[in-house]
């Protein structure tokens, strides 16, 4: 009869302790091994596998990004009209308008709402340094401009009244801080003059 | 170059949409454990409590930004060799503000699932040098 190696009988097996009336039987630890296959790294083929998979789950999600678009441009608007025709009274009111206006525009661009983004990149710099440097009938023409074109499903430019509109929030803006660096200069220039009479007699 | 799989994933965003998405990408990625935080306050709750494999975070946050977030993450030995992700629109004060050695790694929106992947290597690269 041909003895086969314990080794090769059980390769399951790491060691294995006979006696008289029983066996003990030492398994082979594969717990790690089992382990470390799981977390190694995908091949390039796999990540190629998976970012189309990841592709086609955010596709699927796209039926939920109008909704998600409009309950942010509708809390956007909410938020400015309930500042009133005052606005913000602090620069930590005008920060929570500034949040809220990044949050449409982070969600614009990421959903494809070019139109809705670039209005709102617009408000953004409206509100980004502690305070809002133009009236807030302009903030509010914004807040309403973007919800118009959420609501309409407007996603990019080719549509020509989303273009006009974002055209003339963009006249509407340089006009009003055209008018206030005059203001600025005017005030400066008003200072000055106080500070040395003599100059401008 | 990937982060640890077997830990979860932290998807810090103000915005559920934006947290939902990420975690859509990260999940047909394998990646399946992804939990959401919708504030930095809370999402430094959520670290205390469990051990993550990767933060992706927002930068605008209130009552504090993804950027402070990630100083406080680095003010504590446990947290400051999590790899940190940042996200942002293209913006000029965010990237100001970020311009300084040891800066987060930025992916910036829209992102795509691609993209993603590429700056999650890069934002564990960052800390494996």
């Amino acid at each position: 009869m041909v003895e086969i190696p314990a080794a090769a009988a059980a390769p399951h097996l790491e060691s294995q302790e006979e006696y008289s009336d029983h066996a003990v039987l030492h398994p082979k630890p594969r717990l790690r091994e089992k382990a470390l296959v799981k977390s190694q790294r995908p091949t390039p083929t796999d990540d190629a596998d998976m970012i189309a998979r990841a592709e086609r789950a955010v596709d699927a999600l796209a039926p939920s990004f109008g909704k998600w678009m409009a309950q942010s441009a509708a809390t956007l608007l909410e938020s400015v009209e309930g500042f009133g025709e005052a606005g913000p009274q602090s620069p930590e009111e005008v920060e929570a308008l500034h949040l809220l206006a990044q949050d449409v525009r982070g969600q614009a661009k990421q959903f494809g709402y070019t139109v809705a983004a670039q209005m709102a990149t617009g408000l953004c710099d409206h509100l980004a340094h502690g305070e809002v440097d133009v009236p807030m009938v302009v903030v509010r023409r914004y807040a309403e401009a973007i919800a118009s074109v959420v609501r309409a499903e407007v996603k990019d430019a080719p549509n020509d009244i989303a273009r006009e509109l974002v055209r003339q929030l963009g006249v509407l803006s340089a006009e009003f801080r055209s008018r206030r660096a005059a203001e600025k200069a005017q005030a400066a220039a008003a200072e000055a003059a106080k500070d040395n009479p003599g100059e401008t007699e | 170059m990937s982060f640890d799989r077997s830990k979860p994933v932290l998807v810090v965003d103000d915005t559920y949409a934006i947290v939902r998405i990420v975690r859509t990408l990260l999940n047909a990625q394998g990646v399946l454990d992804v939990e959401g935080a919708g504030s930095g306050p809370e999402a430094i709750r959520k670290l205390s409590q469990k051990e993550y494999g990767l933060v992706v975070c927002d930068y605008y946050m209130t009552p504090m930004s993804g950027a402070d977030l990630k100083l406080i993450m680095d003010g504590r030995p446990e947290w400051a060799g999590i790899p940190f992700l940042l996200m942002t629109t293209n913006d000029a004060g965010a990237k100001a503000k970020l311009d300084r050695p040891g800066a987060p790694i930025l992916i910036q929106k829209p992102f795509t699932a691609e993209a993603l992947l590429a700056a999650m290597d890069r934002a564990v690269s960052a800390v494996a040098a």
